[in-house]
């Protein structure tokens, strides 16, 4: 199943498969209360993913504000209470994501289920909005 | 060559929005790593002086200005603050930052507390402008209005 959200200049893509889900965050979240805006996306991903295994891709995002990065660190740690095992990947190649999600990564050391990793092969191509 | 912005917005998210994407714009003769601190600099900046103009009945104009020469970008916001108490936790934040050389433990200490409070918002856009983007940041304050400023060498 495949489903995709639009918040203004931020998609948020959700591929539902079998035994994983695959979350593809696309564009520029600039909003001017992210945490707000995205709750209830968040929590319908919380939901999806807790019997799965979860793959949070990051590559895409063009720009984010620092009000982003509390509900993705929120996100985390939701995924890590559940039972599988999470990924959240972004790009080295990339300068603003290297420094902040290598920050990520240095906190996530805490976290038993979540792990943020760097993979720099291009994401694939953006799907249709629904 | 330099390349210059300056603009008088209003106190609005909607300007944020249009401002980043004008910078990002003009300066897309610079290397993607120049051009997104100066983006997200530009913008966090803005932003910070939106918020506190939401504090005021009249908040005004926020005033910025961008130059980037061969050596340095410099990027500044001028914007009215709603009370002494405002400057001084700004100019507190700055200072800390300063002290702390490129604000990357100040960084990872905040993003901690995220982690360890779900409803621990804010403080962070400082940070980044330090951390994440290189540059130096200043404020001072002349009557009812603070001017922020951000400086980044730009030769090797």
């Amino acid at each position: 199943m495949k489903e995709s959200f639009k918040n203004e200049e931020l998609v948020i893509h959700i591929e539902n498969s079998e035994h994983e889900v695959t979350v593809r965050w696309e564009g520029a979240s600039d909003t001017r209360d992210p945490s707000g805006a995205l709750a209830p996306l968040l929590k319908k991903i919380i939901e999806v993913c807790k019997d799965k295994s979860a793959v949070i891709d990051l590559r895409a995002l063009r720009y984010m504000n620092s009000a982003t990065i509390a509900p993705l660190i929120g996100l985390m740690k939701s995924l890590d209470g559940g039972q599988s095992r999470s990924v959240f990947i972004w790009n080295s190649k990339i300068g603003w994501q290297r420094a902040n999600f290598l920050c990520m990564k240095t906190i996530a050391r805490t976290l038993t289920q979540v792990a943020v990793e760097s993979r720099d092969l291009p994401p694939r191509g953006p799907l249709p909005v629904t | 060559m330099e390349t210059r912005i300056e603009r008088s917005l209003q106190s609005t998210w909607d300007d944020v929005r249009a401002l980043r994407q004008f910078v990002g714009a003009e300066l897309a003769h610079v290397s993607e790593d120049l051009q997104a601190a100066a983006v997200m600099a530009s913008a966090e900046l803005i932003e910070n002086a939106v918020k506190h103009g939401e504090a005021l009945e009249d908040p005004g104009t926020v005033d910025f200005t961008l130059v980037h020469t061969a050596d340095e970008i410099h990027i500044e916001t001028i914007n009215r603050i709603g009370s002494v108490d405002a400057y001084v936790r700004l100019k507190t934040q700055i200072d800390q930052i300063i002290e702390s050389g490129d604000g990357e433990e100040l960084y990872m200490e905040r993003l901690a507390d995220y982690l360890a409070d779900e409803t621990a918002r804010g403080s962070l856009g400082l940070y980044r402008i330090a951390f994440e983007g290189g540059f130096r940041l200043a404020c001072s304050c002349v009557n009812d209005a603070v001017k922020v400023t951000a400086t980044r060498n730009t030769r090797p």
